[in-house]
């Protein structure tokens, strides 16, 4: 197995972490969990940020600090491995495919371009490419400067929304169905749970203690779901229920509707371009995660046309398949949900079992 | 035939190297046939002197450029005592060498020395040299409000001595190497040992070596040559000696050139570049907001235009009623589209500006306050360019001088041309992602092995202290 230039601190690891789940949860989530549970959404939420911390440090624990490709290899062998370690790319880039849906649903939704879906796919393809030729490192720095630059945002944009808050909207406190709360807990239970992506960067890290690597891993997806959890409270009191199930991006509609005077009318204004730049990082983490394991599966060098390829047939099958919004949220529950999702934690965890089992690697 | 001539040139310059290189270029123990030698390899230039004088112990020549030499020491320190029958051994200057080759006598008469020989007493260097030289003044495109008003000048020994002024320590070292193929000049990397860290100085050192530069004219040359993407500024200029000796506390090292009053500082961050010298003589808080309002100028220079033009074409909903309706008003009349109507008028903004530096002073002045206040005027009565556009073209070069570093404002004039055709075809969502590409390019760019982006990429705490705000430094014992 070739070595890797250990590039990034664990702190960075935990932001990359924290970036390859924030973006699209935190904009996407909220409307799902509404519509499906209602007023059980924040049990719903609560329920997912349990279910996916445990499924985050189940599996960094599992891995005992290294990357799945080490995983695979030390589990099943040189060519168990390759072959994992494509399983492994092939549904990262499956999960691109939602990435790119969820991108391109929320520019329609919220810039409203002139130009066509493809035209933008393009533009962002090239920009996720240089963001993900830069490998571990150059994605870590630019998560360094966009968690700055996101925690600054947010904090101008959640402190006007605080005055619009109306305490009536929270109640009822607990769901009239609980079934509804467990389906509507799943779809951000594979979110919350994406530690799936950043344990792909443990090979980079300079960190060598299995410990801090497993709790960076575990404090970045924490991260998301304390701000996940907090953008649903907000949502929750300022829109009230019955608004935000009926909005596709409640968070959308909370920030339009502060008005800070006449000529301020619309603070989503700041809110978009910082967003945009964040899912642009979340899918150049993702692009490169997939796009690495893949060439490793091939047992090829790293080179721009990994990510490029990958990035623009995932791009393609986005825009011809699935052209709608329903096709699209049905694509995300089908693929990865309740397919790729559990099978990606099955077979990190079982590897990682294996590995830490073998008498090979003990 | 001049062809012909420029091989034999070419091949005499090889001779010359050749020799020079083997040693077997030994001046003539005759003093006139070793003058004539001197003469010839300069090309009988007419500056040069080669004046005989008659000593107790024979003939003698004395050479040196004229314009070089400081002519008081030259009669009183040279010509006379060699007529009294002094050896030059003897002479009471502080610099006098023996020479033996024909490449030490002409590097010596290049340098401003006297070069005299005598059959009886062999060749010496003696040195006179007092170079056309301009006083210690503070440099006008650096000035502060408080703090030292002095500034570098052309002579890199008067550079130095500016230098050990504010570090009067022995920690304070120089290490000197003479670059440039045809010209040579003396190069000086200067830093403070045990605080410039071992891998930047590893690292200059050996570029330094294998620089391949024709001539060295200028520091300029030199940055230029340091590597790196030709698009960034990876050095840093500086014509303080308190803003290097600053830097060189820093942990940075400098590059002084001779015959040039610009200083290399390396390795150059974006932060220093964002930095100046009149921050740290102020008050912190009003220090922060200066260095906040550099952070903001930087962005709004380059995406200003290109915000503007994404708003009128494809997102207009993007900016408040109000001022879109406003916007659109005064445009009516306009012929050109928003983008064009941008470009044209950034265009005629930067000839102004360009015109206005190249002008001699006052002129200078005139052709500035002509281009700007009377052309524009007219643009918008005559209904070519529309005041919105006007005032965000405006908005935006104001803002590219609150940037301190020249080569640091220049880039952010290109940046701002590449945004706007990308904002015009696809509105916020291109000026955001061209953003992002660019940073994805930044982030992986190293000034002498240090990244570019830091301390913000990669994040280091504390790194904020000096960056976009200028935090004060009273902790006892912190650097």
């Amino acid at each position: 197995m070739r070595s890797v230039r250990h590039t990034i601190s664990a702190k960075q690891l935990r932001r990359l972490q924290l970036m390859a789940i924030l973006p699209t949860t935190v904009v996407f989530l909220p409307g799902q969990a509404f519509a499906q549970a209602g007023s059980g959404a924040l049990w719903a939420l609560a329920l997912a940020t349990g279910g996916g911390l445990a499924i985050n440090w189940s599996v960094a624990a599992l891995m005992a600090g290294h990357g799945p490709h080490h995983v695979f290899q030390k589990a099943l062998g040189r060519s168990g491995g390759q072959v994992l370690s494509g399983f492994y790319g092939l549904a990262l880039a499956v999960a691109c495919i939602s990435i790119w849906n969820e991108l391109l649903s929320f520019v329609q939704a919220s810039v409203l371009p002139r130009t066509p879906g493809w035209a933008v796919g393009a533009l962002v393809l090239g920009a996720a490419v240089a963001l993900a030729y830069g490998r571990a490192e150059g994605l870590a720095r630019v998560s360094d400067l966009l968690t700055m630059t996101g925690l600054g945002f947010s904090a101008i944009l959640i402190l006007p929304t605080l005055g619009f808050i109306r305490p009536t909207n929270y109640l009822p406190w607990w769901p009239n169905r609980w079934a509804s709360v467990w389906s509507a807990a799943a779809l951000p239970l594979s979110f919350l749970g994406e530690s799936v992506v950043g344990v792909s960067f443990l090979d980079y890290c300079r960190e060598d203690r299995p410990a801090r690597l497993t709790r960076a891993v575990v404090e970045g997806a924490l991260g998301a779901s304390a701000v996940l959890l907090a953008t649903t409270i907000v949502v929750w009191g300022v829109l009230g229920v019955g608004y935000a199930r009926l909005a596709t991006y409640p968070v959308l509609e909370t920030i339009r509707l502060v008005r800070a005077g006449q000529f301020l009318s619309r603070l989503d204004l700041i809110f978009v371009p910082v967003w945009l730049g964040l899912i642009e990082l979340k899918l150049a983490i993702w692009l490169f995660a997939a796009s690495d394991a893949l060439r490793r599966a091939w047992r090829r060098r790293w080179h721009a046309a990994w990510p490029l390829a990958t990035g623009g047939l995932t791009l393609a099958l986005a825009l011809v398949a699935f052209p709608s919004v329903p096709s699209r949220i049905g694509f995300i529950a089908t693929s990865w949900t309740f397919s790729l999702f559990p099978a990606l934690v099955g077979v990190l965890a079982g590897a990682g079992a294996r590995m830490r089992l073998s008498p090979r690697v003990r | 035939m001049e062809a012909v001539a420029e091989l034999v040139a070419l091949l005499e310059r090889f001779g010359n190297r050749l020799e020079s290189w083997t040693g077997d270029d030994a001046l003539p123990s005759d003093p006139f046939r070793g003058g004539d030698v001197l003469a010839k390899a300069l090309g009988h230039p007419p500056d040069l002197v080669a004046r005989r004088l008659d000593t107790p112990q024979g003939p003698a020549m004395l050479l040196y450029l004229e314009g070089l030499v400081d002519t008081v020491p030259l009669l009183q320190g040279v010509v006379a005592p060699l007529e009294a029958g002094v050896a030059p051994a003897h002479f009471t200057l502080p610099k006098v060498a023996p020479v033996f080759t024909r490449s030490q006598a002409l590097e010596a008469l290049l340098a401003g020395h006297a070069v005299c020989g005598s059959a009886a007493g062999g060749w010496w260097a003696v040195d006179v040299a007092k170079p056309p030289q301009r006083s210690v003044a503070e440099p006008p495109n650096a000035t502060v409000v408080h703090g030292p008003h002095v500034g570098f000048v052309e002579v890199l020994a008067v550079n130095l001595g500016l230098l050990r002024q504010y570090l009067a320590t022995p920690a304070l070292r120089a290490e000197t190497l003479r670059l440039g193929g045809l010209s040579e000049n003396t190069v000086a990397l200067v830093h403070l040992m045990g605080v410039a860290p071992a891998p930047v100085l590893r690292w200059l050192r050996r570029r330094l070596k294998i620089l391949a530069l024709r001539g060295m004219v200028d520091s300029s040359r030199l940055a230029q040559a340091l590597a790196g993407p030709a698009w960034l500024p990876l050095t840093q200029y500086s014509e303080r000696p308190d803003q290097v000796a600053a830097a060189l506390l820093q942990g940075r090292a400098a590059i002084l050139v001779d015959h040039s009053p610009s200083v290399l500082l390396v390795p150059a961050r974006l932060t220093d570049l964002l930095s100046s010298p009149g921050d740290y003589y102020q008050m912190p808080l009003t220090g922060s907001i200066t260095r906040c309002a550099r952070y903001v100028g930087l962005l709004i220079a380059t995406t200003l235009p290109a915000v503007f033009v994404a708003a009128i074409t494809v997102n207009p909903a993007f900016i408040p009623l109000a001022l879109y309706l406003t916007t659109v008003r005064t445009r009516l009349s306009i012929p050109f589209p928003a983008v064009v109507e941008t470009l044209i008028l950034l265009g005629v903004v930067d000839v102004v500006q360009e015109a206005g530096l190249i002008m001699p002073g006052a002129l200078g002045q005139t052709v500035t306050i002509f281009g700007t206040l009377i052309l524009g005027n007219a643009a918008i009565q005559a209904g070519i360019v529309s005041a919105p556009t006007l005032i965000t073209v405006t908005l935006a070069i104001l803002a590219q001088y609150l940037v301190p570093d020249a080569n640091l404002s220049n880039v952010l004039r290109v940046l701002r041309y590449a945004l706007i055709p990308v904002a015009a075809v696809f509105g916020f969502v291109g000026v955001v992602t061209a953003w992002m590409a660019l940073l994805a390019v930044a982030v992986r760019v190293q000034s002498a092995q240090v990244a570019y982006l830091a301390p913000l990429s990669p994040w280091r705490p504390g790194g904020w202290r000096d960056t976009v705000v200028r935090w004060p430094r009273q902790t006892p014992g912190r650097r």
